[in-house]
This record gives C-alpha cells, sequence and structure tokens, in this order.
C-alpha cells in the first residue's frame, strides 16, 4: 500500500472549521471541540490519534450527526448541514463501533441487523434482501445464507464485527467512521478486520475515518493522520510525514512513547509529566505549555493555531516546531541527567493544573 | 460483488411469516420453560384452570346464578355423589360454583396483569428513555401510585363507582380491574425504567441512532425486546397479585355479588359460617385453588426471571 | 548465577468433563528468576491467565490443576505451591505474590475509601499492626506510585484511569511480596498514561528487587519491560527466550505471525498477512503442533508427536520442529 497523495481538487466529505462541541455537564460548560480544523477526503484513510478526553470521539460522533456543533462550521460534500442534511449524513457515512460484543443488539437476527438502516429508508423488501446479502457477503460473510438467521451470540468476536460492518455497508455510504475497530478483537482476528476495511476502501471506493490510539495501526492504514489534544487538532500531514517526522512536541511524545517491539536507541524513553488537563479547566496560551519540554514565555501568552511545518501538506500548531532525527523528542529530558528531586520518578504530581 | 438472485429468493423464503415464526418462538420458550420441575408444575396448574375457565360452563352441573339451582332441603351438605363438592347455603351446587369462579378469577387476573403490565411497561419506557423533566414527571406519578394502599382504594373506588357500575363495561368486575390495574402498574414501571437506563446506553442503541433511528424506532425495535424477558417475569407475578387481589376484594365483600369468583365463593362461605359449622367443603376447594394458581405464577415467573437473567444479558 | 523466586514444572490445568480431561493448561515450564521481569504473551485463550491464576491457587471453582509443581522460594525456604491448601495459600497471597488485575475499576471496592482498601490489604497480614502505623505505610505506598498522599481518603472513580491503576499496583505492594503477577495492566489505558504504569513498574522492580511476571497480548509491552519472554499458544509454551532475541529473531512460525500482527512506525508502510483461521478449541486440540493448522510452514511431520521445547541459541528455545528458522520475516531491525 504506498502512501499516493490523493487530489485535493475534489470536494472533500467532510470539512471542519474552527469546529465546536460543548456539553454542559453538572452545570459547567466542557468544551469537547474547541476549533477543530480538518478536512477529511474521498476515498482517504485518514487516521485520528490522541489520548481519551481529547474529543476523537465527539468528533466522529458529529461527523455523524449524532453531536451538534455549538460553533464553528461543518461542511459534508460542500454543503452546510441542516435538518435535512444531516438525514443525507446518515446515509453517507456509517461508523463501526469498538466493542463488537456491545453494538449488536442481542436479539435481532444478522439479517435484522444489516437492513435496519434500509428499512429506515423505508427500501423494498427484495431490495433490501439483495444489499443486505451483498453487504454481508462483502464484509466477508459469505455465503450469507449461511448467517443470515444467526444470532450475535452464535457468532465469534471477528464475526460480530463483520456484521456490524456489514450493516454499515448497507446503506452504501461514501465514508466509514471507525472508533478502535479492532481494539477489542483478539490479536489473530485484528488483521483480517482491518484487511478487510482496507479491500473496502478499494472495491467500493470508500474514505475511511480511522480513529485510534495504536500508532502502529495508523501507520500501517492510514495516508494522512491527525492527531488531537484537547479538543483540537494539532498537527495533521501525510501518514508517513506526520509519524516518522514529527514537529509538534505532543506528537513526538505519542510516538516516542508508544511500546514497540523493535528495539530502542538509548535515551529515547522519556516520558510526558502528568496528565492531560481536565477540560474545563483550561490552560492559557497553547493548552499543551504546561507538560511541554519546549515550552517558553510566548506559548503560555498566545494560543497558537495550525501553521505549515515540515513536509509539504503538514501542520502543527507549534510556535517551535521541529523535529531533530535520532534524538526522537526534541529537547527531552534523559533519566540521566535529573536532578535528587526528580529520583522518584517521571510523574510530578502538578498534573492538578 | 453482487449477489445471484437464487441466493436472494432463497433468502426471502427463509424470512418465512412472522406469525408463523412468533409462534415457534413461544412455543419454544413454553417448552423451555416446561422443562423445569417448577416450570412444569406452574404451566400444569395454569393449563388446567384454563381448562376449567373454558369448559366450566358446558361441565357445570348447574348453573349457580340461576334461580332454578336454590336448593333449601340440601343446604350445607357435604360432597356426594349429586355434589361432588357440596352445597352451599341455599342448597346451591359448590362444584358449579367452583368451576365458574375460575372463570372469574382467572379473566380478571389475566385483565388486570395485562394492564398493569401495559402501563408500566409504557410508562417505564418513555421515563427511562426520555430522561429529563418526563422522566421526573412520571416518576413522581409512579411514587404516588406505588405508595396508594390498595384496600382502602379499592373500597373508595368501589363506593364511588358503583352507582356507574352499569355503565362501566364489565360491571363491578369491570372495576375490580380497573382498581387492580390502577394499584399494579407502578411496580412494573419501578423495574423497567431501570431497565431502560442501562439499554439506553448501549452501543447498539448508538448504531441505531447514528443510522438515522427516531425515538420511536429505537424504543419499538430496540429498547423493547430487551425489556420484554423482564416484563414478562414481572407480568406474571402481577398477574398472580391481582389473582389474589380480587380474592381479597371478593372476600372482603366488595367483590361483584352478581359472579362468582373463587373469592366470592370463599366471602360467601364465611358469610354463612362455614367455618363454625365444620363445611370444609365449602372454602377449601377455593382457598386452595387461589393458592396454587397464585403459586403456579409464581413458580413460572421463577423460571422466565432465571432464564432471562445473568446467562441471557451476558450475552 | 540461577536464583529461580518461582519455578513452575509441566503444569497442566483444566477441568474433567464425561471422564476426560480437557485442558486449558498444557505442559507449561518456566522460570522466574529473583528480580527479573518475565513476559507471559498470547493471544486470549492461550492458557496465559488460567496458569496465573493457578500459581496464585484463584482458578474458577471448576478448574483445577491437573498435573505439574508450583515452587515459591521464600526467605523461609522453598514452597510447594500446588499442595499447599487455601488456609496455606492466604498466607502466601499478597505477602509473597500480588496480583495486579486488568480492570482496575472492577478490581477496586467503589464505596470503600482507597486508604481503607490498602489498609485492609496490609492488616489481613498484620492484624496486630496499629492504626498510625498502617496510616504510615500506606501514606509511604501511594507516594511510591506517585500519588499525593492526601487523596488517600479518596474513592476509586475519583481517580482516572491511570491513577487507579497504580492504586492496584500500590495495593499489590502493600505486603512487600518477592513477586508480583500482572495481568494485562495497561490494555484499557492510554498510550501516555500506559508509558507511565510501564515505567512506574520498572522503577519499582529496579529499587525493590521485585520479581515481575507480566501477562499480556501486546507484544510491545513486554518488549519494553520483559528481560525474557515465553510466547504461549493454545494452552503451551511454543518460545521462549531473551525478548530481544526472540523479537529480532523469532524461531517460531507462531511468534512471527504474531510479531507482524504489531506494526511498527519505520517499518514498510503495509498491513500484517492475517493469520488464517482462529485458535483451537481446548476441548480438541490439533494433534502434534497445535499451530500447524493454520502454519505457513506445516508438513506431514508437524501433526504427529510431542513438540518440546529444543534449545536454538544462546538461552533461547522453540518448540518448533524447522527451528531455527531461516526466514525470520517480521520482527527485524532497529528504529
Amino acid at each position: 500500500m504506498s502512501a499516493a497523495p490523493l487530489a485535493s481538487a475534489v470536494t472533500p466529505l467532510a470539512e471542519a472549521r474552527g469546529l465546536e462541541v460543548a456539553f454542559r455537564r453538572r452545570g459547567s460548560t466542557v468544551q469537547a471541540l474547541d476549533g477543530v480544523d480538518l478536512e477529511w477526503r474521498q476515498n482517504e484513510v485518514l487516521g485520528v490519534v490522541g489520548e481519551s478526553g481529547c474529543g476523537k470521539t465527539t468528533l466522529a460522533r458529529t461527523l455523524l450527526g449524532l453531536e451538534q456543533p455549538t460553533g464553528g462550521e461543518l461542511r459534508f460534500e460542500g454543503a452546510t448541514l441542516d435538518r435535512s442534511g444531516v438525514r443525507t449524513l446518515r446515509r453517507r457515512v456509517q461508523m463501526v463501533f469498538q466493542d463488537p460484543y456491545q453494538s449488536l443488539n442481542p436479539r435481532m437476527r444478522v439479517s435484522e441487523l444489516v437492513q435496519e438502516p434500509l428499512r429506515m429508508q423505508r427500501m423494498g423488501r427484495a431490495e433490501r434482501v439483495l444489499r443486505a446479502a451483498t453487504a454481508l457477503e462483502d464484509a466477508g460473510l459469505g455465503p450469507a445464507e449461511r448467517f443470515w438467521g444467526r444470532y450475535p451470540h452464535e457468532l465469534s468476536g471477528g464475526q460480530r464485527q463483520r456484521v456490524a460492518i456489514a450493516s454499515a455497508l448497507a446503506p452504501e455510504p461514501a465514508g466509514l467512521v471507525c472508533d478502535e475497530p479492532v481494539s477489542a478483537l483478539d490479536v489473530s482476528v485484528r488483521a483480517q478486520v482491518l484487511h478487510l476495511l482496507l479491500g473496502l476502501r478499494r472495491t467500493r471506493g470508500l474514505a475511511l475515518l480511522l480513529i485510534t490510539h495504536d500508532i502502529g495501526l495508523a501507520w500501517a492504514l492510514c495516508d494522512r493522520v491527525a492527531v488531537m489534544y484537547l479538543g483540537r487538532v494539532i498537527e495533521i500531514g501525510q501518514a508517513s510525514d506526520v509519524l516518522e517526522r514529527p514537529q509538534h512536541p505532543y506528537t513526538q511524545a505519542l510516538i516516542a512513547v508508544a511500546p514497540s517491539t523493535r528495539p530502542r536507541a538509548p535515551g529515547q524513553a522519556a516520558v510526558l509529566e502528568g496528565e492531560v488537563p481536565d477540560a474545563s479547566r483550561l490552560p492559557s496560551g497553547c493548552r499543551f505549555h504546561p507538560r511541554c519540554p519546549r515550552a517558553r514565555e510566548r506559548c503560555a501568552d498566545e494560543d497558537v493555531a495550525l501553521r505549515p511545518s515540515g513536509a509539504a501538506g503538514q501542520t502543527a500548531a507549534c510556535w517551535y516546531p521541529g523535529f531533530e532525527p535520532r534524538s526522537g523528542l526534541a529537547g527531552e529530558r534523559r533519566p540521566a541527567d535529573e536532578g535528587p528531586e526528580r529520583r522518584r520518578g517521571p510523574f510530578v504530581l502538578h498534573a492538578e493544573l | 460483488m453482487a449477489v445471484s438472485s437464487e441466493t436472494v429468493a432463497l433468502l426471502l423464503g427463509a424470512e418465512g411469516n412472522p406469525f408463523a415464526r412468533r409462534l415457534r418462538g413461544a412455543t419454544r420458550a413454553v417448552r423451555s420453560i416446561g422443562r423445569r420441575p417448577l416450570g412444569a408444575f406452574g404451566l400444569v396448574t395454569i393449563a388446567f384452570v384454563v381448562l376449567m375457565a373454558l369448559l366450566g360452563g358446558a361441565l357445570a352441573p348447574q348453573n349457580p346464578l340461576s334461580t332454578a339451582s336454590f336448593d333449601f332441603a340440601h343446604r350445607m351438605q357435604g360432597p356426594s355423589g349429586a355434589h361432588w363438592l357440596g352445597t352451599d347455603e341455599s342448597g346451591r351446587d359448590l362444584l358449579s360454583q367452583f368451576l365458574l369462579g375460575a372463570r372469574v378469577s382467572l379473566i380478571v387476573g389475566l385483565a388486570a396483569g395485562i394492564a398493569s403490565a401495559v402501563i408500566g411497561s409504557v410508562v417505564g419506557i418513555c421515563a427511562g428513555y426520555f430522561g429529563g423533566w418526563v422522566d421526573r414527571a412520571l416518576t413522581f406519578l409512579d411514587d404516588w401510585f406505588l405508595v396508594i394502599p390498595f384496600v382502602p382504594f379499592a373500597v373508595l373506588m368501589a363506593a364511588l363507582l358503583q352507582d356507574d357500575a352499569r355503565r362501566i363495561p364489565g360491571g363491578r368486575t369491570g372495576i375490580i380491574v380497573l382498581v387492580l390495574a390502577i394499584t399494579g402498574w407502578a411496580g412494573t414501571t419501578r423495574i423497567v425504567r431501570a431497565q431502560v437506563l442501562s439499554l439506553r446506553e448501549r452501543e447498539f442503541v448508538e448504531r441505531a441512532r447514528s443510522q438515522g433511528a427516531s425515538h420511536f424506532w429505537i424504543m419499538r425495535r430496540h429498547i423493547l425486546p430487551n425489556v420484554m424477558p423482564i416484563v414478562w417475569a414481572n407480568s406474571v407475578l402481577i398477574v398472580a397479585l391481582s389473582v389474589l387481589g380480587e380474592a381479597g376484594l371478593s372476600y372482603f365483600g366488595l367483590g361483584d355479588p352478581d359472579s362468582f369468583s373463587w373469592g366470592t365463593v370463599l366471602y360467601n362461605g364465611f358469610q354463612a359460617g362455614a367455618i363454625n359449622q365444620g363445611a370444609w367443603w365449602y372454602v377449601l376447594p377455593p382457598g386452595a385453588a387461589i393458592t396454587l394458581f397464585v403459586l403456579a405464577f409464581f413458580a413460572v415467573g421463577q423460571v422466565i426471571e432465571d432464564a432471562a437473567g445473568p446467562r441471557a444479558r451476558a450475552r | 548465577m540461577s536464583d529461580p523466586v518461582l519455578r513452575v514444572d509441566d503444569l497442566h490445568v483444566g477441568y474433567s468433563i464425561g471422564g476426560a480431561d480437557v485442558e486449558i493448561v498444557s505442559g507449561v515450564s518456566f522460570e522466574l528468576q529473583r528480580g527479573e521481569a518475565l513476559g507471559l504473551a498470547g493471544e486470549s485463550g492461550c492458557g496465559k491467565t488460567t496458569t496465573a491464576l493457578a500459581i496464585l491457587q484463584l482458578l474458577d471453582p471448576f478448574l483445577r490443576r491437573l498435573s505439574g509443581t508450583i515452587d515459591l522460594t521464600t526467605e523461609n525456604g522453598v514452597v510447594h505451591i500446588h499442595r499447599r491448601t487455601e488456609r496455606g495459600m492466604r498466607d502466601l497471597r499478597w505477602a509473597e505474590i500480588s496480583l495486579v488485575f486488568q480492570g482496575a475499576l472492577n478490581a477496586l471496592d467503589p464505596v470503600q475509601r482507597i486508604s481503607r482498601q490498602i489498609g485492609d490489604a496490609i492488616r489481613l497480614h498484620d492484624p496486630e499492626a496499629d492504626r498510625a502505623a498502617v496510616r504510615e505505610r500506606v501514606r509511604e505506598l501511594l507516594e511510591r506510585v506517585g500519588i499525593s498522599p492526601e487523596r488517600a481518603r479518596q474513592y476509586p472513580h475519583e481517580f482516572s484511569g491511570g491513577m487507579r491503576q497504580r492504586v492496584m499496583i500500590a495495593l499489590a505492594l502493600a505486603c512487600d511480596p518477592e513477586v508480583i503477577i500482572a495481568d494485562e495492566p495497561t490494555t484499557a489505558l492510554d498510550v501516555m498514561t500506559q508509558a507511565q504504569v510501564l515505567a512506574l513498574l520498572e522503577e519499582l522492580r529496579r529499587d525493590l528487587g521485585l520479581a515481575l511476571l507480566l501477562i499480556t497480548h501486546d507484544l510491545a509491552v513486554i518488549a519494553e519491560t520483559c528481560e525474557r519472554v515465553a510466547v504461549m499458544y493454545a494452552g503451551r509454551i511454543v518460545e521462549t527466550g531473551p525478548t530481544a532475541t526472540v523479537f529480532a529473531v523469532p524461531q517460531h512460525p507462531y511468534t512471527q505471525r504474531l510479531l507482524g500482527a504489531f506494526p511498527q512506525v519505520g517499518t514498510e508502510r503495509a498491513l500484517p498477512p492475517a493469520i488464517p483461521g482462529s485458535p483451537p478449541d481446548p476441548a480438541d486440540p490439533p494433534s502434534g503442533c497445535r499451530f500447524h493448522p493454520r502454519c505457513h510452514l506445516a508438513r506431514e511431520a508437524c501433526s504427529h508427536g510431542e513438540m518440546a521445547l529444543r534449545p536454538v541459541g544462546d538461552d533461547h528455545e522453540s518448540a518448533c520442529l524447522f527451528a531455527p528458522l531461516q526466514q525470520t520475516a517480521v520482527g527485524g531491525g532497529v528504529r
């Protein structure tokens, strides 16, 4: 699978500009998405990586019309979304959920599960069955008769996920949003499902939005990768650029810290301090500055948007971006350098910001 | 990759008639209940009572409601060849009253039970699914109805409505059903609401919503089928309690004097001094029948709950 | 030099049904050296968790040890765990061996404060300890794992996932064990939090001289934490050796495939080939090598005979007939 950049002259499938989604929780407002700029192009595999709480799931839900934007703009196939737009959206974008054991109604048969979205569109019976059977076979559950009348509990995890994928394929969408599609699956089954998703991208011309915390997965599957932190995209670009030559210190930390089966060059296992701050108490200036090893005065004072940095098409939201090869995390801390007060370990307790 | 038209035809045929499928599902359920000894006992007893209810009118040697059955010469007589369960204080055949009682008890129990189940489920699903002020309002209502004391309320309703008894369908019996339904639905609501609250957060509901399902769609196709096991288990209990409630009401004299339910027979028996006279044949059959009938429902309810319990939920 | 603190020899664990034995763990042997970290890798269902539970005699009621020995070396000499009664085990659990579970939220009591839960563990093994001493120890433990002692009186739900896992670790350390068994300790955690928890385990191991048995399906986690690794499949160990060696030059086809399932940044951008089929049913395992139906190297000989571990290098053993393997496909190269 080569990293061929796709022509962006075509209207993107979805486009977010300054997208905001806020929730009211226990009286206070939580900004789950706080100005997301993102383009999801036709037929591309776009990876969204980040820690929990960064907003990637909210982003997925908003793209599916499950959450309403409270600010900014969200365009879908060129048009801004309105009420009827949301209904069309639901046919053009489908979601594959993380847990195949929970995302299928245990009381519905496979046939009903796969036909359900088509029933909502009031499709005729014969056509429904045809589309559903086709979707099942495309999802690798063929011949369709074999699985048609089964219940989810009669299927393995991998098969259930395929049913979920078939149900997403039946309405013939343009894009699939996959939220950790394989993390709940066994290792030997993962590869099968991943192959399926990529194959569908080829045969059906689907666009895939892959939400994952697994950097290796993003590396193997995605054309472009977006990194999210605290409700914003802080770096985006071609997968090979972002993951091999990351410009933003957070991306660098994420990649440096991801466990690997390959031997690591010494001094690279630096761990970031603290935890992601509570979304209701955001830091001033650049959101990442309290944990950033490169932070300077400007970072505490001024917020920063995505700026071109690194390769063509790569942008990072940092005042001092840059990647130095062979040192992993630019400006990292080496454990050996630390003074006595740091001997206790890298988790300094100033996580409570 | 298109699917062949033969396959499509095959699959269309495989779907089958929805009614046939439901019937098969029901038979399967009944069979699985009957496999457990407790369930077998329950089902057999209930079947027996149903049989009595259906055939009672034909089998009864007498019609206790007609004046022709009065026979004061043979009043308060024990079981004999002519009267298998003896006679009451007016000489009427007690066996006929017993058989007829099955019908009334069953009808009242079922009607009240079903009404409670339906009302309770609908309210519970709405409250649990919508949350917010809908939930608060419905739960408030539910709390009030839970607290209503059965007997005083029944007496009150009976007193208020007795003049309109002719206008209410079913007459006094209809009033009893109404009273039982009103006091019975609140318990179901509690249970259903709790289940719906957890179901609402399940991923398959999210998935349906993401595919464009309306609230109604989700409630009908996703929430309802998944609360049905609990509703069934609970309804069975409610029916049992309704039968008991009806018997209680009748025993207190609030029943329908124009019909014979087991409770009415008991009431008549006590009024006629059956205990003092040692006329065990009067009170024992209806009393035992009520007990067994209620136990049968509890037994079936227990089996359903075991089947609908953690094993099924673990799926 | 060999100083094993835990020795498992030919362990078979399973259940009996209809007169026949179904084995979940089918002849597992390994040694855990004092102060060493050993990774037990494999998919779900391969028997690694069952092995851990067998060591602590915490198996499900319908499972039991069918044969084999488990020996623990304590300061009082060698203890034969396989012969211990339940009462005997209670002295051992937590005092000598602790277990860190996967889902901290499920393992911690939601209605008890952290201080109480850790305190209870301490008191179970030292009923005479006075309150002040216990409080002090709780503070000390929390500090050790990087949690501010002021949070001792909080409830589990007030902590984030990573913090809860650290509480679990503090709990495991409460009675100064020699061995910690960690079962998927970081699976549900974020990459960053995972790194922090692993670094903590590493630091504790160094400072306290603990031996760690790390059980997980995530080979990368093992690569970062463990000196040695044992790869399990269908109840058996198929390869064992130093982590760096096994992952650089895997000598069993299953290990190769498993490594391939974890794409790494910097390697070729392609999906690994899928492993066909699925793990076998323990009640009906394949004859001979249990992996042979799914193996790309399988021949006739693979379906017969005992597949014992054979040395293929320095301290490196494999159960494959064809080892040492020429093609070591995946897992090579430095970043």
